[in-house]
């Protein structure tokens, strides 16, 4: 590719400034040499051509209408007119179309006028904006999925259903419920995002809303700066990258920064291409198929709609309008009582997490309430500190020698790149062959050795939490398995790829 | 008959006639082509599929003016030529650098309707989606992308590498469509 070709299309898509005399010579030489001009053209069509290809096509709402309203119009040109010749009746009809689309319609040539705000340019799942769709000011709900929006100043807005929203202009979004993420280049600095307890104006970043069916609105700010003011309160808060605020009673106040909890741009080809191939399907297949396994012990996967008892928010999970449970404040937990009638001389725990935040001690997976002296047996389920699984068993020991220095089986791999997305977890445990084998992501990560190893006891326990703050897990939880035998590393691996939701 | 096995003169006759639901078939037929030629022209998707739209509704008011023995994706082109001319000339006031560049590029092909556009039918636009999804995953994800806006910025953070060598990456892509392309024509 020659130079001036680069910078040509770089001029012509906007995508990178071009100095303006190095336009001009552009132009000129488009003008002027002829294979240039070829090469250009080649170019330009092929980019034409890849968007017809790629974008569903439009609703034409302004053409539906004129041909309705023609419909509906007094027929005045007869059936038997000469073909090709009926210029007049035509034209006739047309005017007739325009001015009762005009009437009936609200103004057709008015609506066609109005500006695009922003185009969707991405989706997954989403039944109510597809793909290519123009947004103007009209209000949307998206029950399901999520879309990237690109308003026509060039800021990149990804919302996750459910969501309300509506653009009261190119830089001003009002949301009355969801979670957007934003990524707002200098062109549309000042952007803001308008919720019902408050407002955050960006001043040349990256950040986030959230605004959940209840309660307060909280501004993450991923990098740059916003400027965060909640509703009646003169004064503003401005959040530096890394900083996150809540707007609740009319005030702004600081809260832990929570990057991960919202899908951005990058995150959504993958999942769209996961949905365009089926994953989902092969999703409930797999599910299908644990739910008639005769060690099944608990599959939790929220589909039922029956809330499970504790204190946490429903959320999407992994696939469009599905449900997770998503952990949120100090406190937030999911109470489970299952398979306390009896040990578990093989056990495997799997899950698949969406981890907001890291740092905390210990993000509980899933901790037993009988851990105690006198309890063996009793399972602690977590991700730790260095960001690794941990599968502790009340009274438990490792050989000596062991390489874990903390007492308990770790894996190795470190969760850390999988911030942010959805990772499969999974921990099987065999106390007959004294081992704990971990997983991520379907593939096989560490076995550790016991040297004393009680079969698994459960019963009452808790996810996302166990009654202290340093068990606090900070993210989503969704189809969590319990199955009383062991799993194969190609088990697990299956389980993993049915229910991937990213190609 | 169904509508999608009447040939083009036919429609067009019974349309004429006051069918008028069946301009939708000749709205079907010739929108792939036609967003790809005024995209060719107006790199912004949002405005080029509004722009289709209004050439669509101009040809269904015209429709009298068309002479049934000319090429009728020529005379589509024709009006959205006219139309794209228009566009630029309204945005002037308050068109950025990216805008006065498209619009100086189109005013100078004013005469050439058809370049780089005589293989724009509607078959060759569906092939092409083949052709993308065999592309390698990095080159997909680059032209599933595309170069709108801020997105070769977006994308070159996300590839760590430069804007230009987005534009590379999506240069080389148009190589490899060119010659699936080619391939899948004569198979």
């Amino acid at each position: 590719m020659n130079d001036d070709l680069l910078i040509f299309l770089q001029a012509w898509t906007g995508g990178a400034e071009v100095p303006e005399p190095e336009r001009v010579r552009l132009l000129a030489r488009f003008r002027e040499d002829a294979d240039f001009h070829q090469e250009c053209l080649a170019e330009m069509s092929m980019l034409g051509l890849i968007h017809a290809a790629q974008t569903p096509t439009p609703p034409w709402p302004a053409l539906q209408k004129t041909l309705q309203a023609l419909a509906s119009a007094p027929a005045d040109a007869p059936a038997d007119k000469p073909r090709w010749t009926g210029w007049t009746s035509l034209r006739r009809l047309a005017a007739t179309a325009a001015c009762a689309a005009l009437l009936v319609g609200g103004g057709l040539w008015w609506q066609t006028s109005q500006r695009v705000i922003a185009t969707v340019v991405n989706d997954a799942g989403s039944e109510e904006l597809a793909n290519g769709r123009s947004i103007r000011k009209e209000p949307h709900r998206l029950n399901a999925g999520v879309v990237e929006l690109m308003t026509s100043r060039g800021a990149r807005i990804t919302i996750e259903a459910p969501a309300e929203f509506r653009f009261e202009s190119a830089q001003r979004l009002r949301m009355t419920q969801g979670r957007l993420s934003a990524e707002v280049p200098p062109s549309a600095k000042g952007f803001t995002v308008i919720t019902p307890s408050g407002e955050a104006v960006d001043l040349g970043t990256h950040f986030g809303v959230d605004v959940p069916a209840t309660g307060a609105a909280e501004i993450h700010v991923f990098q740059g700066e916003v400027i965060a003011r909640a509703s009646g309160d003169k004064k503003a808060l401005n959040l530096q990258g890394g900083s996150a605020a809540k707007m609740e009673g009319g005030v702004s106040v600081e809260r832990e920064l929570r990057s991960s909890a919202f899908i951005q741009a990058g995150e959504m080809n993958g999942l769209s291409a996961g949905l365009s191939s089926g994953q989902r399907a092969r999703s409930e297949a797999a599910a299908g198929a644990l739910l008639k396994d005769p060690a099944l012990i608990a599959l939790l996967d929220f589909k039922s709609g029956e809330a499970q008892p504790g204190v946490y928010r429903t959320v999407q999970g992994r696939w469009p309008g599905s449900r997770a449970a998503e952990f949120v404040n100090v406190g937030d937990h999911l109470k489970l009582d299952v398979g306390g009638d009896r040990e578990w001389p093989q056990l495997t725990l799997a899950a698949w997490v969406r981890l907001d935040r890291l740092g905390a001690p210990y993000q509980s997976l899933l901790h037993t309430d009988g851990w105690s002296k006198g309890n063996p047996g009793q399972v602690h389920w977590m991700v730790t500190q260095l960001m690794t699984m941990r599968l502790a068993l009340y009274a438990n020991t490792l050989p000596p020698g062991a390489e874990e220095v903390n007492g308990y089986p770790d894996s190795r791999t470190s969760v850390l790149p999988e911030q942010g997305r959805w990772a499969h977890f999974a921990t099987v445990y065999d106390a007959e062959k004294k081992t704990v084998r971990f997983y991520l992501n379907g593939r096989f990560d560490k076995e550790s050795r016991q040297a004393v190893a009680h079969p698994a006891r459960l019963g009452k326990a808790q996810v996302g939490n166990w009654d202290r703050q340093d068990r606090k897990l900070s993210g989503r939880v969704d189809e969590l398995l319990l199955l009383g035998r062991a799993m194969t590393d190609e088990e697990i691996r299956v389980l993993f790829a049915a229910g991937n939701p990213y190609r | 008959m169904e509508p999608k096995d009447l040939d083009l003169a036919a429609l067009l006759e019974r349309i004429l006639r006051g069918e008028s639901g069946l301009y939708l078939e000749v709205v079907r037929r010739h929108e792939l082509m036609l967003r790809g030629y005024v995209a060719s022209r107006l790199y912004d998707r949002a405005e080029a599929d509004d722009l289709t739209q209004e050439v669509f509704i101009t040809a269904w008011r015209d429709l009298g003016n068309f002479r049934r023995e000319s090429d009728f994706g020529a005379w589509l082109r024709g009006i959205a030529r006219h139309r794209l001319l228009t566009y630029f000339r309204s945005q002037q006031r308050r068109a950025g650098a990216t805008e006065r560049f498209q619009a100086e590029v189109c005013r100078l092909l004013e005469a050439e309707i058809d370049a780089g556009h005589r293989q724009a039918e509607a078959g060759r636009i569906e092939k092409l989606t083949l052709c993308i999804s065999r592309l390698p995953e990095k080159l997909r994800h680059v032209v599933n992308a595309g170069l709108n806006g801020a997105q070769p910025a977006i994308l070159a953070e996300q590839l760590r590498t430069s804007i230009p060598a987005v534009y590379q990456l999506h240069y080389r892509a148009n190589q490899l469509l060119r010659d699936c392309l080619t391939k899948e024509n004569l198979s």
